[in-house]
């Protein structure tokens, strides 16, 4: 009978905090896109795109991702005419994901650029990512590869000395993102108009 | 005596008696990560005052029902939905904040302060009691981490809740803004305290 009471109890709390958060998460969720699309998505956009002309809330498209979050996909136009689109990736870094928002030229297919989005490296070491020119700067006006990798993993980035693994995030990252937009290239191409 | 003085002794003992960080020495680890500036010291404080006030007057309101043998685990349960909750709403509402609180959120769950009280104070004590408890225990770890993040923002980066305070020919230590910045003031202010605690 102890027994019984323990179970029932302990089962009862975690049932009603399950409930409770699960409730609370369902009505915050909306919020909480918003929040991270405002707060982190556009701000990248804008910086790898500083002069769009168009609304880029507006004319932001959501593809179905498979997993919970929509992958959103940035439009941007010079003179009402789409020229480039922009999308997130995400490469596994020292403290967690680190998400990386990538510029695609459509025409060439080219990158036009790449700007941190979220991460969680160490500040003053890994954090070095999101503000190093010199090493963002690699990503601008190249050929979109899906295996971007740096010198010490074969491939042709320069890592921030100091913070490779953070430097390699980026790098998968980059290739995540390349990849989703090579394997969908057509449907968004269709989305967009062209 | 009558319920009112009772309930002014749980709540102010938390603001000099036993004040969590100082008297106590528990909670450094948000007391040290969330000191570096005013306003995330206030915060993590206002964060940690409502996941006190919260699960002290639950677990209070449960004492009864819950078994002895399995109290720790319900503890942790009810403390971990009020910490989840707070995590959620600063993302929806606050994300400036809990970007710059990041992880240390989640952390109250596992902060002495709070499963303390809950075993020291709410298991044996009415809601009143527990509430009032909470609210002290809250709002003295507030009050410290405060303190501690004036000192730390004032000379470690010249500024008093993100406003430049110190002349510009003032050069900030930097040393404050780090973790042994950190250690070193708290060690400091703890020394203060005891010497004042003493003369009483």
């Amino acid at each position: 009978m102890k027994y019984v009471k323990m179970i029932l109890v302990l089962t009862g709390i975690a049932l009603v905090s399950g409930g409770l958060l699960g409730g609370l998460h369902a009505a915050t969720k909306q919020k909480i896109a918003e929040q991270t699309l405002n707060r982190k998505k556009l701000p990248a956009v804008r910086n790898i795109f500083p002069d769009a002309e168009n609304d880029l809330v507006a004319d932001h498209l959501e593809f179905d991702s498979g997993g919970e979050e929509p992958v959103y996909v940035f439009v941007i136009k010079k003179g009402g005419k789409p020229i480039a689109i922009a999308l997130e990736g995400f490469g596994k870094g020292y403290g967690g994901d680190v998400g990386v928002m990538v510029g695609f030229n459509i025409e060439t297919g080219k990158l036009v650029g790449i700007s941190v989005t979220t991460h969680s490296e160490t500040p003053g070491v890994g954090s070095k990512i999101t503000e190093n020119h010199s090493f963002l700067g690699q990503f601008e006006d190249i050929p979109a590869d899906p295996e971007a990798k740096i010198k010490k993993d074969g491939g042709k980035i320069d890592a921030i000395s100091g913070a490779t693994f953070s430097s390699r995030a980026v790098a998968t990252a980059v290739g995540a993102a390349v990849r989703y937009y090579q394997t969908n290239e057509a449907e968004i191409k269709g989305k967009v108009g062209l | 005596m009558s319920a009112a003085p009772i309930l002014w002794k749980e709540f102010s003992k938390g603001l000099w008696k036993e004040i969590p960080p100082f008297r106590f020495v528990l909670g450094l680890c948000p007391a040290l990560a969330c000191s570096s500036s005013v306003s995330n010291g206030i915060g993590m404080g206002l964060a940690l005052t409502f996941v006190l006030i919260g699960s002290n007057v639950i677990i209070s309101l449960m004492r009864k029902l819950i078994p002895a043998e399995v109290r720790i685990a319900c503890y942790i349960v009810i403390i971990a939905t009020f910490v989840v909750c707070v995590e959620i709403l600063l993302k929806a509402y606050v994300p400036s904040l809990s970007e710059s609180l990041g992880i240390y959120i989640p952390l109250i769950v596992v902060n002495c302060i709070v499963l303390g009280r809950a075993e020291a104070f709410a298991k044996k004590n009415g809601i009143l009691a527990s509430f009032a408890d909470g609210l002290g225990m809250g709002l003295g770890f507030t009050m410290s981490l405060t303190a501690l993040a004036t000192v730390r923002e004032v000379f470690g980066l010249g500024t008093f809740f993100g406003k430049q305070v110190m002349p510009s020919s003032f050069e900030p230590f930097a040393f404050l803004q780090q973790a042994p910045g950190a250690f070193f003031c708290l060690g400091l202010m703890l020394g203060v305290m005891n010497l004042l605690g003493k003369k009483k």
